[in-house]
């Protein structure tokens, strides 16, 4: 494989043709011009529908960035989308505190895993939204009950890919390491949890995906402030323009944290990762 | 003691053994379970009804609402809603996710919609469901769909174009036509992805639904749940969110075994 792709690589450098500027732009133009074609086609589609269909029902483009640029100048956007990233960031953060712990656990001690697997098998089904009463009840309807949402949507994602990543690895890494002379403690830092951290990284991507969801349910269902209260409050006013702004909001937020969170795991768990 | 009676105890010894084991195996779990219950009943002891209901009371609640049906009813509902929205989004996606995975023309012009709406939770689209499909099924189906479908969209790509480069080879060095490579090499391959993806829209529909239902809904678990709060009954509630959670674990459970059922040749030794 190695010795081909080389030999690949050869080949093309030899027959490359001489770099020229227009040739590259065309080649960007043309690698674009799929994205952009899909793009204006969904503009395009959403202008017409909205000509032909009730404006309350489905408001038009333009429609849509006037309101935007009113709530951004506001500044109202930004205050919902950092009440609802502080949620999410203090949730997201408890819950893989108490994730990862437990999963490495529950992956390393064959006890610890029976005795927490009634728990983790029962309660990663129970949708994070219908605590959404107990945790009201528990935590009023303040900061606390959303952080706890979050939380709880957060922590048996995080456990069950932490679980599996140091049931995975390999057993003779950790005869190696054994051979080698190694103590359990040795053993923990220096074999299981390297070779986990690929696992507790995904894992803890795939929840914050969870996460978003759970916040805007959340802030939907009883808040003050947020995204999620922001549609809500949109919805009572029948201000549709304003709900597709959360909407489009909510889409880059998830964009970017997600773009965020893959940088970090580049920096902070590239050689971790690079190696399984 | 005389080599006669050792061998005699040594038939006897065996079982003792196996049944030490299954103790030692199944100690932990009812550990786990029975001080779930221990502290949950103390727990219960500090609290008033209305916030924290005991193991007992939850109890007798759901022999209330088993016996009379009523809770079946609402389960069923939801789970239609789940399973109709469900299939038919696995059956938009999986075309538009191999198509992806093959095509490069496909996957670039697909790429921009997928990519800004798979972050987008299906439950912020509530508002605009109940506005264009009204407060009955439809509007319940359409949020079920926007939330499987871009995630089995993305793992059928994915598992679509992670396909063995040698395989494909190999299958063209035996004279494969295209549509061959595809059939044969190309959907076999992405099926463990196909499979995974399904399963994770399978749980986040769960959530989607019962946040719809308790938004605007007449009929379902999620409504069931919402409008027991209103009279404070909380151990309604919480009969309410463990059927939730015994459902989930049931479809999971049964998707798995009609997977390894009916896809076992694809799935190989890979996942479940």
């Amino acid at each position: 494989m190695h010795g081909n792709a080389d030999h690949t690589a050869d080949v093309q450098q030899r027959f490359r043709q001489p770099y020229s500027m227009t040739r590259a732009t065309a080649r960007i133009l043309l690698w674009l011009a799929p994205f952009v074609c899909t793009a204006t086609l969904l503009i395009l589609l959403w202008h017409y529908a909205s000509t032909k269909l009730n404006p309350i029902f489905f408001p038009s483009p333009v429609k849509v960035l006037n309101s935007a640029q009113e709530l951004v100048q506001g500044g109202v956007l930004f205050q919902h989308v950092w009440v609802s990233l502080r949620r999410i960031l203090a949730g997201f953060l408890i819950g893989t505190a108490i994730g990862i712990p437990i999963g490495l656990l529950m992956g390393t001690y064959p006890f610890a895993r029976r005795f927490f697997t009634p728990y983790v098998g029962f309660l990663r089904f129970v949708p994070p939204i219908a605590m959404i009463i107990y945790a009201i009840v528990w935590f009023g309807s303040g900061e606390g009950s959303k952080i706890f949402l979050v939380a709880f949507s957060t922590v048996f994602i995080v456990i069950l890919n932490v679980e599996a990543g140091v049931r995975t690895i390999a057993p003779n890494r950790i005869r190696a390491a054994l051979c080698l002379g190694a103590q359990p403690v040795q053993l923990f830092v220096y074999v299981l949890l390297p070779s986990a951290i690929p696992f507790v990284l995904t894992g803890m991507r795939i929840a914050m995906g969870a996460a978003f969801a759970v916040i805007v349910a959340a802030e939907l269902l009883s808040s003050e402030e947020g995204i999620g209260f922001l549609l809500e409050n949109s919805r009572l006013f029948l201000k549709t323009d304003r709900i597709f702004v959360a909407i489009v909001a909510l889409g880059i937020m998830g964009f970017f944290t997600d773009r965020c969170f893959r940088l970090l795991i580049h920096w902070f768990g590239g050689e971790y990762v690079r190696r399984s | 003691m005389t080599s006669r009676d050792y061998r005699m105890s040594g038939a006897l010894i065996k079982p003792v053994i196996e049944a030490r084991e299954s103790v030692l195996v199944v100690l932990p779990y009812a550990l786990g379970v029975s001080i779930a219950l221990v502290v949950w009943y103390f727990v219960s002891l500090r609290f008033h009804i209305t916030t924290f209901p005991s193991p007992r009371d939850t109890f007798a609640e759901a022999l209330r609402l088993f016996g009379s049906g009523e809770i079946l009813g609402e389960a069923w509902i939801s789970v239609t809603r789940i399973l109709v929205g469900f299939t038919l989004a696995s059956a938009i996606a999986v075309p538009i996710g191999l198509a992806m995975g093959v095509s490069e023309f496909v996957r670039r012009m697909f790429e921009p919609i997928t990519e800004f709406f798979r972050f987008i939770p299906a439950i912020s689209m509530i508002v605009f469901a109940l506005i264009w499909f009204g407060v009955g099924e439809a509007s319940k189906v359409f949020l079920v769909v926007f939330n499987t479908i871009f995630i089995v969209i993305i793992n059928t790509e994915a598992g679509a174009s992670a396909v063995g480069r040698n395989a494909v080879r190999a299958a063209q060095m035996m004279g494969a036509a295209p549509w061959q490579v595809f059939r044969y090499v190309v959907v076999p391959s992405a099926v463990p992805y196909v499979v995974t993806g399904m399963r994770i829209a399978m749980g986040r529909s769960f959530t989607t639904i019962v946040a719809a239902e308790m938004l605007g809904a007449s009929s379902g678990l999620g409504f069931m749940i919402f409008s027991a709060r209103e009279f404070m009954r909380m151990d309604t509630v919480l009969v309410g969110i463990v059927l939730l959670g015994l459902l989930g674990l049931a479809i999971d459970v049964a998707f798995r075994l009609a997977v390894r059922h009916f896809g076992q040749a694809y799935l190989g030794n890979t996942v479940t």
